[in-house]
Order: structure tokens, then C-alpha cells, then sequence
């Protein structure tokens, strides 16, 4: 160490240093407060991880918003589109409302799938629990809409890119049958809400969702 | 010992060589209930043999894991379904996992278009394709896509689903972590069909064993700390339960007899020696009979061994009588010259007595008939000859016989009591409003009534077909059997409807007779004819224009598919499920509709009755036993009348005076009234058991009536008459009366009524044996 000074400089010393180094502490704790009153937003450029995504998404309890779906296969000989409004409110409950081309409703609540076709006057209720590939499928969608993390990583490989004002969730399913249809599927946002919806197939067919307004 | 003694010691000896080495090495010991039932005379009997015999239901297990962690549940229930699946003990397991494997599911949709109830012309004309196109673009671009599009390009119309809608059970229970649970979520739920029939019960236990085995293995390996506790149920268990509850508890019991008799017998005898001696006859017979009567039947039936181990049990009445005549310098022989010829004519009269048994076509009744005849001539003839053998000849006995004559001779005075008895109790059975006999052999189940309410939740949780009524069809051919269910099935879902009864299941459902097929067949359109529907339905949908060809070629394919049969499907997973709905057998083909929640059998058997089909039957099996075992009951009923009369003849030949016949008749058939009517009035309802317990009362009634009248020289040879009769009774009365403290009804049934009837006729006999002559008792 330093020789030749005496024992009460050597105490100066590290008293200094450990000032200096609790008021690192201090000023990070600070700054933390600050971020946490900011609900751990991070100021523009730093990098979003998934937790703090999902948090950010779980902060909307309810969500309307108006889509335009475009659906290419190889079954069709052009793209199929259908619009419609996209409802969903905490803790699980998704309806997807096709208006055009034609008219159906498409509502997730708890553990069915209930299908209405309003031209034809059917309703049709499946069970999730029968269908685990469908319920895989559906959690997916719910689990981003409710910032639900744990359900997630139940059923998806997840992979966060960009930064707040921008960002990218990209979701590969865990299972091995479910990833034989559904290779992946990606959502954009901004902040707190969702722009886009893509889902690739493993046979080569996908469909792209684009959110044309959101109401609140 | 003489030469004689010896001879006989030789020839037992060797009997007993052979016939232990018969036991050990031949014999075969079944413990299958059909196997004690009588020839069928009747169609329905035959049928109802063989469902007993090898029907579906009785073969099914049902299984609830109980917890309180759901997901670890599910987890086990996972576990042991692949363990069952595994071990090929079953035919089919379900737990609501995908029971399928890619093959079956494959054949099942390659044959969609013959098997599926929903193909008919209008819905390939393009007014139904236009309609299941719309249907099929909606679902596309929907979330259903996924569960939609692997075959949608083959099958756009649907088809497979509507072939896999008979398949699923009507009443789904619930899921979770893909698997079934109770509606209250506490129990994961299994259901297995053994390829074990369900009556064989050494199978079966043998498979119950270890299914526990695998299950303990399977929850240590998961290393969980949530308990599960394994609920087992269905008829097989429920037999396997009951035959294991009646062996426990006859041997606890066996083991309490034995004790208390052996200290009886060494308080009557002082003596060692001759407490091991008395054994001697009864195991000697045990071993010959067992030997015998499975050379003779070629196997011996677990019941008849258990009954006719209560039936020799007269055997240890001679050698007491033996012993209680033993005394100061008289050799064993010497006394045989006295007590012989009353012994002898005993165990002719009581043998000729079973020998009624034989007469029977019942097999459960001929076995036991038979082995009761051999053993008790075997023990007779050691008491005779082996065990004078046997005994020192200085041999002195210490006890001296307690004065029994005064008492017994102040008892004689109460001579009215036995006909003043009968009367009453002739009496009470005639004007007691109440049933003699037991109908419902359920009440003779001793399985508890905790477990008889596990079976049934599962039952309805699962959703399990009931054991007890089923329609059977049989015909000539498996068309014909196919088409006549065909026929019912329009009247069957009206009773559903009407909830006559909550749902049935049968072959027809699954695979659709020729005729069907090929009505089918000829609905689907020719290639040309279907691509020029395709592109009139096509149009305006953004289909591509050969997105379907696949279903073209399938369509096309099918017209010229072979329909489908058993034969076909026979060694597939679905095949292997039918087998048990449609069967040949003996020459004919049998299709059965099992029933489930039968409310109003009544009109089930009218729309049976309705159908004009010669060969369609309603069983009830539960029923059928019933009035099975009724039928057992009567035959064994009528041959009472047989069996007297023989024991009424050999007794003539024997005493030579009528009177004495019946002073020895009479207190036997008064005890017999008297014992059945305290039974009744103690709410004991009479089955097979008591009647077979009332042949052992016979035999020892005519044990004790004889020796009570044989002529006796002297007072002291009186007291040791009078003295080996009251062992004899007392002994029985131990053992027996140990079984009537049972909580089993069978072994209960039989302790009372041996009990009971040992008491009784030793005292009638007692009250009504000649009277001493005057001159020799002065003397």
C-alpha cells in the first residue's frame, strides 16, 4: 500500500474512497427513483427488454383498435383481406371482429374460442383445452395484449429488438407440433401499443395484421 | 399292531402319496365364477354365459388419481396411461390424451368418404361446395386456420371431422393439461379395458397388483411432495376385492376356530396325542377329495373347495366319537365293535344324502356333491382302520366322562318342547309377511359401501357404460349383424331423446355396414363431374384454380375403394376397439349396444320386441344372475326331496324299525325349520349359503340323532355316548359360531346356520332318543 503516510491519511483515503463509491450507489438509486417515476422508462436510445416491455403493455387495461388483415397462401390466388375492429380487455378477454368481407366475430374469453358467423346465424364454441395448438396460438396473441411475461415463455422462444419509441416482439413457438405450422410471429409498437401483427407459416403462407387506428 | 393295522397304515399311506402328488402336480384350481354356471338351454342364456364370460364392460377399469396439485396430476396421469399402454394388458387405455397414432388417424381419413354419416349427392353438387368453400375460406382467414389447413386441400367438405364425432364420447369430461379431470377438478381421470376377462380373477388381481406396483413407481420418480392417492374400480376389481376381503377374513377366523377347538378338545381329552389324532381323518379326506375331484372334473372350482371344506367338517365328529369311548383296557378295536355300526350307518346315510348333488346339471353343485361324498368316505374308513393303527393299544385316556345321564334324562321330561318348537316356527315362516329368500346378490357383496360410491362417480365422470344392460344382435354374417343395428340406431336416439336412457354404443357407429358404404359411394360424383362442380363453386373465391385437386383425386379414390370391415381393421388400434362391440362367435357374428343410464328398461324392451328381429335381445345381466342363482336355488331345493328319501331308505335298511327311523328323522327336520325360521326372524334373508350350511346341519343331525339311539349295554357306555356327542356338537359350534361374528354376509351366513343347527339338533335328538332300557340302566 502507500508507505510513509501516516495511519490517519490512509483512513482519509478510504474514507474518500468509500464516500465516493456510496455516492455512486446514491446517485444510480437516484436516478433509479427517477426512472421508476417514469415507470421504468428509459430515456430514448437505451436498450428494452422484455420485462419492461411487458410492463409497459400491462399498463392498458383495455384496448379498440380498427385492423386491415392481409392473407397470402398458396391455396389463394390473390391476397385476402378482411377489416374489422380488434377488442381486448384485461386479464383475458380478446374479440376479433371481422366487418368485411363478410361478417364474424371471434371471442377469447378464459378457456373457449366461441365463433360467430352473423351471416349465417351459427355459433360455434370450442374448447382450448382440446386444441392445444390453438390455445398455444391464442395465448400468444393474449399474453402480448396483457404483458403477461410468465405465459409467454410458456408457450414461445421470445425475442425483444429495438428501443421504446420502436420496438419488435418476435415469438417462436416452444412446441415441436406447433412449430410445424407456425414458424413465427411478430409484433411491432410503439410505446404501449401494437402497429402490426405478422405470423409466418412453416409452409411459406403468412398473414399481416395493420392497426389503421387506435381508440383508447 | 396287527398285520391288519399295518396293511391299512400301507394303503394310507399310499393314498395319501398319490393323492398329494395328484394335488401338487395335476390338479388346477379356477377360481373363474362363470365357470359354476349350468349349461345354457336357452339363446339368451348362452349370451348371457358369454358376457359374463368375456363381455366388454365387465373388463373395463376406472381409474381416479386424487390430489390436490392439477398439474402434477395430469403429469401422473400422463405417466401411467404410457405405462399401461406399455405393458399390452390392455386393449385400449383413455385419458383423454390423443389416443390415436398417426397411422390410425391416417386410415381413418383416407376412408373418410365411406365412413363419414355426412355424405350424401347435394353436398358435392355445387350448391354444398360453394357452401363448404365460404365455410372453409372463413375459417382460413381465422384462427381456425391453424386447426384447418393441413387438410383442407384434401378434404374441403369436412368429411374427417365427421368421422371422428362417433368416436369421442358423448360426454367430454373436462380437460386439463390435456387430460381428463373430474368436473370438480380434484381427480384426473383414467379408463382401461383389460385383455384379461373380467371374471378370471387371478388375472385380474395379478394385473391390479401391478398396476399398484407401476403407480407407486411413477409418484416416487416424480419426486413430488403433493400426495396422490390411486382410486381403483370396476366389476373386476370389485371381485378381486371380495374374494381377497373372504380369504383374509376366513383365515383370521379359521386361525380363532382352531385354537379354541384344539383347547377344547385337550380340556375334554387330557391328552395330546389325541387332539393331534382327530385331525388326522379330515386332512386325509381334504387331500383325497381335492385329488379326486380333480381328476374326475379336471379342475377344482375355488367355491367348491371353500364349501366342501364346511361340509367335511362333520369328518371330525368320528374320530371324537372314537376317543370318547376309549377307556380303562378296551382297545380301540373293541370299542369299534360297539360304535361301528351306528357310525357307519351315519356316514352312509349322510354321503347318500349328497349324492342328490350329483344328480344335478349344475356344475358348481355336482363338484361339491362329489367331493363331500369322497371326503367323508375317506375320513370314515381312516377313523376305522388307520386310526386304531395309530393308538398304543396300552394307550389309557386320563379323563374321566362327567356325569351326563341324570341331567340328560331330566332333560327328556321337556319332550314336547321340540314339537311345540316346529309348530311356532312353521308358524312364523307362514304368516311372516317377509321374503325367505335373498334375490339381490348385491347385497351379498361384501365390498364397502365407500368404494360401491367411488365406482359410481367415476362411472359417471367417465362416462363408462353400465354393466348391466346391453342389447345383443347376432346373425349369420357380420353384414347382417351391422345392417340390423343400422336399424335400430333411428330408435335408439329417439329413446335418447326421450331420455329413456342417457347413451349407447355399438360397432355400427363406428364402421357403417357394406350396404351404407356403397350407398355412399355411389353419392360421390365422377372426377369430371365433381372438377365441373368445383369450378362453378370456385368461382368468385380467391381460390387458386387447382387448390382442390387433391380432393378430386381423393374423391375419385374413394369410388373405388373396397369397403371397409373388420377384417380389414383388425390389428389397428380402431379395429382392436371394435372387437369387443362385433364379434364372431361359435359360427355366428354378435354385435352388442352397450347401454348407459337405462331409466325405463320397459320401453327398451318393447322397442326391442318393436323391431320384429328374431335375434335381437335385451339382456339385463344383473337380472340373469339373479334369477340364475335362483334357478341354482331351486334345483338344489328340488333335490331335497331326492336326497330325504335316500336317507330315508338306507335308514330303514339300517335300524330295521320304523320308529327309530324316525326318531332320528324327525328331530333333524324339525331342527331344520326351527334354525331356518331364527334365521329369518333375526332378518337373515336365505341364499345358496344357507342351504348348503343346512346339508352340514343334516349330516350332524344324523351324526348325533344315531348314536343318541343306539342301544347302549351299560350306564357308563350311555355317559360316554351321550359325552361324545356333546364334544362333537361343541366343537362344531366353536368353529362355526367364530364365522357367524363375521362382518362378510357369505361367511356370517354360514356360521349361523352350522351353529345354530348343531345346538338345536343335539337337543331335539336328545329329547326324542329311545329311552334307556330300565333293565339294563338298573344294572
Amino acid at each position: 500500500m502507500i508507505t510513509g503516510m501516516t495511519r490517519f491519511s490512509r483512513v482519509h483515503i478510504i474514507t474518500i474512497v468509500v464516500l465516493v463509491l456510496y455516492g455512486a450507489m446514491l446517485a444510480s438509486d437516484l436516478a433509479g427513483a427517477d426512472e421508476m417515476s417514469r415507470n421504468g422508462v428509459e430515456p430514448g436510445g437505451n436498450e428494452l427488454t422484455l420485462d419492461r416491455l411487458t410492463a409497459l403493455l400491462a399498463q392498458v387495461p383495455e384496448r379498440r383498435a380498427h385492423f386491415k388483415e392481409t392473407y397470402y397462401s398458396s391455396l389463394f390466388r390473390e391476397p385476402v383481406t378482411t377489416k374489422g375492429t380488434l377488442t381486448f380487455t384485461a386479464p383475458s378477454r380478446v374479440e376479433k371482429h371481422v366487418l368485411a368481407p363478410f361478417e364474424e366475430r371471434y371471442l377469447v374469453d378464459g378457456d373457449s374460442l366461441i365463433v360467430e358467423q352473423r351471416t349465417k346465424g351459427t355459433l360455434q364454441k370450442i374448447s382450448l383445452e382440446e386444441h392445444p395448438l390453438l390455445k398455444a396460438f391464442v395465448e400468444g396473441f393474449r399474453a402480448v395484449l396483457a404483458g403477461d411475461r410468465e405465459t409467454l415463455r410458456q408457450f414461445y422462444d421470445v425475442r425483444v429488438e429495438g428501443e421504446q419509441s420502436r420496438w419488435i416482439l418476435t415469438l417462436r413457438p416452444v412446441d415441436q407440433v406447433m412449430r410445424g405450422q407456425v414458424k413465427s410471429i411478430r409484433f411491432t409498437g410503439k410505446d404501449d401499443s401494437i402497429t402490426s401483427i405478422e405470423i409466418r407459416e412453416s409452409n411459406g403462407d403468412r398473414s399481416e395484421m395493420v392497426i389503421t387506428r387506435q381508440e383508447r | 399292531m396287527t398285520a391288519r393295522h399295518w396293511t391299512a397304515v400301507l394303503v394310507w399311506c399310499v393314498l395319501l402319496g398319490a393323492g398329494g402328488i395328484v394335488l401338487l402336480t395335476k390338479t388346477s384350481f379356477k377360481a373363474e365364477l362363470s365357470l359354476l354356471l349350468p349349461p345354457a338351454t336357452t339363446p339368451t342364456q348362452e349370451l348371457l354365459l358369454n358376457q359374463v364370460r368375456a363381455g366388454p364392460t365387465t373388463r373395463l377399469i376406472l381409474i381416479g388419481l386424487e390430489g390436490r396439485n392439477a398439474d402434477v396430476l395430469a403429469a401422473a396421469s400422463k405417466r401411467l396411461a404410457a405405462w399401461m399402454r406399455e405393458s399390452k394388458e390392455f386393449i385400449y387405455v383413455t385419458n383423454g390424451e390423443q389416443a390415436w397414432s398417426t397411422e390410425e388417424l391416417d386410415l381413418l381419413f383416407r376412408y373418410r368418404y365411406l365412413l363419414s354419416p355426412s355424405v350424401n349427392e347435394a353436398r358435392f353438387r355445387h350448391a354444398g361446395l360453394r357452401a363448404a368453400f365460404e365455410d372453409r375460406l372463413h375459417d382460413l382467414v381465422s384462427p381456425l386456420s391453424l386447426l384447418v389447413k393441413e387438410r383442407v386441400a384434401e378434404d374441403p367438405t369436412g368429411e374427417f371431422g365427421s368421422v371422428l364425432e362417433p368416436w369421442l364420447p358423448e360426454v367430454r369430461p373436462r380437460r386439463h393439461h390435456g387430460v381428463w379431470f373430474s368436473s370438480d377438478g380434484r381427480r384426473a381421470i383414467l379408463l382401461g379395458q383389460t385383455q384379461a376377462l373380467g371374471f378370471d380373477l387371478n388375472e385380474q388381481e395379478r394385473l391390479q397388483a401391478e398396476l399398484k406396483i407401476a403407480f407407486t413407481q411413477i409418484l416416487s420418480s416424480m419426486k413430488t411432495p403433493h400426495p396422490i392417492d390411486l382410486l381403483v374400480s370396476g366389476p373386476a376389481v370389485f371381485s378381486v376385492e371380495a374374494r381377497k376381503t373372504i380369504k383374509q377374513e376366513s383365515w383370521k377366523l379359521s386361525v380363532v376356530a382352531i385354537c379354541l377347538v384344539v383347547l377344547f378338545l385337550y380340556a375334554a381329552y387330557r391328552s395330546w396325542r389325541l387332539v393331534a389324532l382327530t385331525i388326522v381323518p379330515l386332512v386325509s379326506a381334504m387331500i383325497v377329495s381335492i385329488a379326486a375331484v380333480g381328476l374326475l372334473f379336471g379342475f377344482i372350482h375355488g367355491i367348491t373347495l371353500a364349501f366342501g371344506m364346511t361340509l367335511i367338517g362333520v369328518a371330525i365328529d368320528y374320530p371324537i366319537h372314537l376317543f370318547s369311548h376309549l377307556n380303562s383296557g378296551k382297545s380301540a378295536e373293541t370299542v369299534f365293535e360297539r360304535i361301528w355300526p351306528t357310525m357307519r350307518l351315519g356316514i352312509i346315510t349322510t354321503v347318500m344324502g349328497f349324492s342328490a348333488m350329483l344328480l344335478t346339471g349344475f356344475p358348481g353343485l355336482s363338484q361339491l356333491g362329489c367331493f363331500a361324498m369322497i371326503g367323508l368316505l375317506v375320513a370314515g374308513s381312516v377313523t376305522r382302520w388307520v386310526l386304531p393303527a395309530l393308538i398304543p393299544s396300552e394307550f389309557q385316556p386320563d379323563a374321566s366322562v362327567p356325569r351326563l345321564v341324570p341331567p340328560m334324562d331330566r332333560m327328556r321330561k321337556a319332550y314336547l318342547m321340540p314339537p311345540l318348537a316346529v309348530l311356532v316356527a312353521t308358524g312364523y315362516l307362514i304368516l311372516s309377511g317377509e321374503s325367505l329368500w335373498e334375490h339381490d346378490l348385491a347385497n351379498l357383496s361384501p365390498v364397502s359401501r365407500e368404494k360401491k360410491t367411488i365406482d359410481r362417480e367415476l362411472r359417471k365422470e367417465l362416462a363408462a357404460p353400465d354393466v348391466r344392460e346391453l342389447i345383443v344382435i347376432t346373425g349369420q354374417t357380420e353384414q347382417e349383424v351391422l345392417q340390423i343395428s343400422e336399424e335400430l340406431k333411428p330408435a335408439l336416439d329417439r329413446l335418447v331423446t326421450e331420455d329413456v336412457l342417457s347413451g349407447y354404443e355399438m360397432a355400427a357407429r363406428h364402421l357403417p355396414s357394406y350396404r351404407r358404404q356403397r350407398t355412399r359411394q355411389a353419392a360421390l360424383p365422377e372426377p369430371s363431374t365433381l372438377r365441373h362442380h368445383l369450378e362453378v363453386a370456385l368461382s368468385g373465391l380467391p381460390f387458386t384454380q387447382n387448390a382442390f385437386e387433391p380432393f378430386v383425386a381423393a374423391v375419385g379414390g374413394a369410388k373405388r375403394q373396397k369397403p371397409l370391415d373388420s377384417a380389414r381393421l383388425s390389428g389397428t388400434g380402431v379395429g382392436l376397439k371394435l372387437e369387443s362391440l362385433l364379434f364372431p362367435r361359435e359360427g355366428q357374428w354378435v354385435a352388442l349396444v352397450l347401454l348407459r343410464g337405462v331409466t325405463h328398461s320397459e320401453q327398451l324392451v318393447s322397442m326391442v320386441k318393436e323391431s320384429n328381429h328374431a335375434n335381437v335381445t335385451y339382456v339385463d345381466l344383473k337380472g340373469e344372475s339373479n334369477r340364475l342363482v335362483a334357478a341354482y336355488r331351486g334345483e338344489a331345493l328340488s333335490l331335497v326331496g331326492w336326497g330325504a328319501l335316500a336317507i330315508g331308505i338306507v335308514l330303514l335298511v339300517g335300524l330295521r324299525s320304523m320308529t327309530s327311523v324316525l326318531r332320528v328323522l324327525l328331530p333333524i327336520s324339525g331342527s331344520v325349520l326351527v334354525v331356518v325360521a331364527l334365521l329369518h326372524g333375526v332378518g337373515e334373508r336365505l341364499s345358496l349359503f344357507h342351504l348348503v350350511s343346512l346339508l352340514l346341519v343334516v349330516g350332524m343331525g344324523l351324526d348325533y340323532a344315531l348314536f343318541f339311539n343306539r342301544s347302549t349295554s351299560t350306564l357308563a357306555e350311555r355317559e360316554r355316548t351321550i359325552f361324545s356327542v356333546l364334544v362333537c356338537s361343541v366343537t362344531t359350534m366353536l368353529v362355526f359360531g367364530i364365522l357367524a361374528w363375521s362382518e362378510i354376509p357369505i361367511l356370517r351366513a354360514i356360521g349361523m346356520t352350522a351353529a345354530c343347527g348343531s345346538l338345536i339338533c343335539l337337543l331335539f335328538s336328545a329329547l326324542h332318543s329311545r329311552e334307556p332300557d330300565a333293565i339294563r340302566l338298573a344294572s
